[in-house]
């Protein structure tokens, strides 16, 4: 493999166990909980198939993009829905966004985010394929003139309707575990049970990777993938992007969607040299747990628990002109747009290069 | 890493249990929460194989191989090099109304098979038979052509059709199964399945995405037991339990990191160890082992002990087309 930008794929062999940064150890507590796999999760697990050589890592790593691989071969991404996507209250087969209004209304936030977004409606959930993210980048999927769209238009997979009929594409499978003695029964206080993530079949998490220009090494799976040894195996895949940016940003208007997790400098407002915040659609905090066994101590000594944005966040930005929002985004003669990079933190610190805060950008009106 | 394919088949009922108990089933075996499909995690059958290394006096290899134990206070925790994937199912026999009984197959549990033969790096297997979600496929001439243009066979609870002619490649995956299950091969003709060869190939059924989970669902066992005081009198019970049934075939895929190289216990070694404990051997999985549960026959092989099985070795060993 050689160097620029690669997709690959880590496809868990049966379960996955990622926590989140509670401790928990058997015999004290009775349970944990599961979460969706972090970018550091699978950053991890991409530097350990690339060898785990230190000093031998790839530039950047973006993801994870949850996909799923098709009998042919090819791959459908998706994406956790905006947050600015609601179904309605009456019908819950029709999907609205909230719109930026200005309002009476006093809130805390002082002058830091001017306009509420105004709707009525539950959270969407589930998650959009990577074309229908692409039209709502774009501001074609719901539109003033078609203010409401079906839940079978938007090919929304994985909403938790029914948790019995579609629980997702990582489904929570309950495991019960005892330790016995050399005896053969059961030790006292023993007993736990911890939440395994099954993916559905098909379901493996991408990521792109950003790989130096001399770079010759091969990922070579199977990999560690989150806790007790379950594995993944590994491999590249063609045919992979970010949904496309919308080609230009009528008025200055950026609409800022969050890919991964973000762990802004600022908590959960983005800030952005020469655009003003307009309002924003950010769902409940996310632990992040990240630790680093390599590194001296180990995981005790290097573990930390950081709050994030989670993934599907939406903000809307104004900037002073269209060129000015152009540049920003998709970059201009001189310089990288941020669409599809990580966003927020300096170019070499460790949560950028591990994929926290990947951002996608479209049109609000 | 070092792959290995690990099949196990059900010499007796096998409880593996479950986390919780499903409306009046206290006792249910684990299942996959996406498919419903019944499984042995990860976990339980890493436990298993731990005792099978300790009952054998290999306390050298326990640790390097399955991990620490805090269990004794004195060993430190550490990883195991010997990571256990799921015991995943390929195939469970099923009640018939000829030849007593089928092994039912499906195309995720092939698909599932030939992912881990990849990881063996053997190449060459036949894709699973596509199927209507409420068809089947039989491997050979038994359950096809009694002069009707189509045929059904009461499976379970289950009415399906089977198809006017035998599917080929599931004539090859049940040769494929014969040989690296039950050992049936010329040269491993003494291993202690092999005389299940001939009704393997024979007898293997493939099912539909509608049929294999009703035929997962309906055809475990389930035994109420009681537990009785004294004076013979019921104390606690009936309590019902979910085993799975005798002849299930599992396979799980085994990973071992390399040992380290300033150790004295070389890869190869341990390997040899593995082999001597688990191939062609019969072990003890899930609960209930006091009263004879859970004995399965295992079958360890190397990327170098497995071919895929020529059509028409499949063939010949049929009878099909001669």
């Amino acid at each position: 493999m050689t160097g620029g930008r690669r997709w690959l794929a880590l496809t868990p062999r049966d379960t996955l166990l990622v926590r989140d940064g509670r401790q928990f150890d058997a015999g004290e507590d009775a349970a944990n909980q599961p979460v969706q796999p972090s970018p550091s999760t699978v950053g991890g697990a991409i530097f350990s198939a690339f060898g785990g050589v230190k000093g031998a890592e790839p530039d950047e790593i973006r993801g994870p993009v949850l996909a799923r691989r098709h009998r042919g071969g090819w791959w459908t991404s998706y994406f956790p829905a905006p947050a600015d996507l609601v179904r309605s209250d009456n019908d819950h087969s029709r999907v609205m966004r909230l719109r930026p209004t200005g309002s009476s209304a006093v809130t805390d936030l002082g002058g830091e985010c001017a306009l509420p977004l105004v709707g009525e409606g539950d959270p969407l959930g589930g998650w959009l394929t990577g074309d229908t993210l692409g039209a709502y980048l774009r501001g074609e999927l719901v539109t003033p003139e078609q203010p409401h769209r079906s839940m079978t238009d938007l090919e929304i997979a994985f909403v938790r309707d029914d948790p019995d009929t579609d629980p997702g594409p990582l489904v929570q499978e309950l495991r019960v575990g005892l330790s016995r003695t050399p005896t053969r029964v059961v030790q006292e206080g023993m007993l736990y049970q911890a939440t395994y993530l099954r993916p559905v079949e098909g379901v493996a998490l991408l990521a792109e990777c950003v790989l130096p220009t001399t770079w010759q090494r091969e990922a070579v799976g199977p990999v560690a993938l989150g806790g007790r040894g379950r594995l993944a195996d590994v491999a590249e895949v063609d045919g992979v992007s970010w949904p496309h940016p919308p080609t230009d940003y009528p008025g200055g208007r950026v609409l800022v969607y969050v890919a991964t997790p973000a762990i802004w400098p600022g908590g959960w407002q983005i800030r952005v040299p020469g655009a003003r915040l307009v309002a924003a659609a950010v769902g409940p905090p996310e632990p992040i747990a990240t630790a680093s066994p390599r590194s001296k101590g180990g995981v005790r000594a290097t573990r930390a628990l950081r709050w994030a944005v989670p993934a599907g966040s939406v903000y809307l930005l104004q900037f002073d002109s269209a060129d000015a929002a152009m540049a920003w985004a998709v970059g201009d003669s001189g310089r990288l747009g941020v669409h599809g990079t990580a966003y927020g933190r300096p170019a070499d610190d460790r949560l950028r290069t591990a994929g926290f805060g990947v951002i996608l950008t479209g049109v609000w009106s | 890493m070092t792959e290995l394919l690990l099949y196990l088949y059900a010499e007796s009922p096998v409880h593996a249990g479950a986390a919780d108990s499903l409306g009046v089933l206290d006792l249910p075996v684990q299942r996959e929460a996406t498919t419903r499909y019944p499984v042995i995690w990860g976990q339980s059958l890493k436990g298993a194989l731990r005792q099978v290394a300790q009952d054998a006096g290999l306390e050298d290899l326990v640790v390097p191989v399955f991990g620490g134990s805090s269990e004794d206070g004195e060993t430190e925790l550490s990883a195991g090099r010997l990571t256990v994937g799921d015991a995943q199912l390929v195939a469970m026999p099923v009640p018939t109304l000829q030849r007593t009984f089928a092994w039912a197959t499906s195309e995720l549990a092939l698909f599932r098979l030939v992912r881990k033969y990849a990881r063996l790096g053997v190449t060459g297997l036949p894709q699973p038979p596509r199927l209507a979600p409420e068809a089947g496929a039989a491997a050979s001439e038994a359950w096809i052509g009694s002069g009707r243009a189509t045929r059904s066979e009461v499976l379970g609870p289950c009415l399906v059709e089977l198809g006017i002619a035998p599917d080929p490649q599931l004539r090859r995956w049940a040769a494929q199964l014969a040989t690296d299950v039950l050992g049936d091969a010329g040269s491993q003709a003494s291993a202690p399945l092999a005389p299940l060869g001939g009704k393997l190939r024979d007898d293997l059924l493939a099912v539909g995405s509608d049929v294999m989970p009703m035929l997962l669902a309906e055809c475990t066992e389930f035994v109420a037991r009681v537990q009785l005081k004294e004076g013979k009198t019921v104390e606690h019970g009936p309590f019902h339990s979910e085993y799975l049934p005798t002849e299930s075939i599992l396979a799980a895929s085994l990973t071992l990191r390399p040992m380290p190289a300033e150790g004295s216990l070389k890869t190869e070694d341990v390997i040899e160890f593995l082999l001597d404990l688990l191939h062609n051997k019969l072990i003890q999985v899930g609960g209930d082992e006091t009263i004879g549960k859970g004995l399965v026959w295992a079958r360890l092989l190397r990327a170098d002990d497995v071919r895929a099985v020529a059509p028409e070795i499949a063939d010949e060993s049929t009878g099909v087309g001669q």
